[in-house]
């Protein structure tokens, strides 16, 4: 991918990656860092995007990637989480996500928690996540029924 | 496992959908699925409307976004990182050889709108002087005063037009401009162009005002042309 290319990339698509970890990450100053770092890696590493699936799927994966990423750092988990607002009761699942991904994200692994943000943040379909993941429709049932696994045994945790 | 509570109908696409669609990524059964929905869903109309016009206000917004998010690194990351991936990023190729208008325009005089180009290199950075040459894996910064201009255009020459490097809105008062070029290893002279202008330029209107160097009341033009050289001065 010539550099060119990125940059046209960056205007088609960016605004996909900053809605997202805006939503993900619950800051503007750090959403618009993964803006940069997602667009920096690919002009760094171009060959990450081999085409294999389309520009809006590999950029939903890198930028879950790099929010996660920011999130196990626990300096910013921890401010994150207090900057966050309550959720109204019959608003968004932004706090049972934030919640979720709270309790989560340090524990279980990688592709878990991707799933766990497609799932209750993103809430995309079963097809939608596979796609994304690059897995199979039952793999991530599969992966819904180990997060299943998790939470109900923390839920049990005293 | 925690409910999952939906924040939109169970029939109504995700928003992962809707980029596909504004990407124009979805095809066959799943594009006309997804516009059958929207066609009779309220909601998703609305929120197709509101991805479209998210995306447009990006684009518009864009080069002042990742330029302040390179700005933002260049506190963390070292020198030439910086000059380098913002370079790619921009897809800039650069320079050579100083007329008698360019770096030495500079900025300093009161109401005069200026531009200064500023060279690093190997851990220091200088005014450039208007005729010493510039050498592969420099970065070149811009100090612009605007003078209550509006605009700001870095052009460098692509074929027989100019292509614009950089478009944002001026700074409040003289400062560098938030990005970096690096010098690349072709050899031969090369041009770069900053336009400051009172509106927003289209390109037609671009490309007239830096090929007449034109330095009115609404628009001023200063450009560089820097000797490089790419032999061996390390």
């Amino acid at each position: 991918v010539h550099a060119r290319a990125i940059e046209s990339l960056y205007l088609a698509h960016g605004h996909i990656v900053l809605r997202r970890a805006r939503g993900l990450l619950g800051s503007e100053e750090d959403a618009r860092d993964v803006v940069q770092e997602v667009f920096a890696s690919l002009v760094d590493q171009p060959a990450q995007f081999r085409g294999e699936s389309s520009m809006t799927t590999w950029l939903y994966a890198a930028t879950t990637h790099a929010c996660l990423n920011r999130l196990r750092n626990q300096r910013t988990r921890t401010r994150l989480l207090l900057e966050r607002p309550p959720a109204p009761a019959d608003g968004p699942p932004r706090a049972e996500s934030a919640a979720i991904l709270k309790d989560l994200f340090t524990r279980i692994p990688e592709e878990l928690a991707q799933a766990a943000v497609y799932y209750y943040a993103d809430e995309m379909t079963h097809d939608e996540i596979a796609t994304v993941l690059g897995c199979s429709r039952r793999h991530v049932g599969n992966l819904l029924e180990r997060l299943r696994t998790h939470v109900e045994r923390q839920e049990a945790s005293p | 496992m925690m409910t999952r509570r939906l924040t939109r109908p169970e029939a109504c696409p995700s928003d992962f959908a809707f980029d596909r669609q504004i990407a124009g990524e979805l095809g066959g059964e799943e594009k006309s699925a997804f516009e059958a929905h929207v066609s009779t869903c309220e909601r998703c109309t609305q929120r197709l409307e509101e991805l479209s016009q998210e995306k447009e206000a990006f684009r518009k917004d864009s080069p002042a976004l990742v330029l302040r998010a390179m700005s933002g690194r260049r506190r963390a990351m070292p020198w030439p990182w910086l000059a380098g991936a913002v370079a790619m990023a921009a897809g800039v190729i650069l320079f050579v050889r100083g007329r008698e208008r360019g770096a030495g325009d500079y900025v300093g005089v009161k109401g005069t709108p200026g531009v200064q180009l500023l060279v690093h290199r190997e851990e220091e950075t200088h005014i450039w002087d208007g005729r010493s040459p510039v050498h592969p894996g420099d970065g070149l910064a811009l100090r612009v005063a605007c003078e209550g201009l509006g605009h700001v255009v870095v052009a460098a020459p692509e074929g027989a037009r100019w292509q614009r490097l950089s478009d944002s809105a001026c700074p409040q008062t003289e400062d560098l401009l938030p990005f970096t070029l690096i010098v690349d290893s072709q050899p031969g002279d090369e041009k770069l162009a900053v336009v400051l202008s009172q509106d927003e330029l289209d390109d037609k209107r671009l490309q007239k005002a830096i090929v007449e160097a034109e330095r009115t009341k609404g628009v001023w033009v200063v450009d560089f042309l820097l000797p490089k050289e790419t032999g061996t001065h390390r």
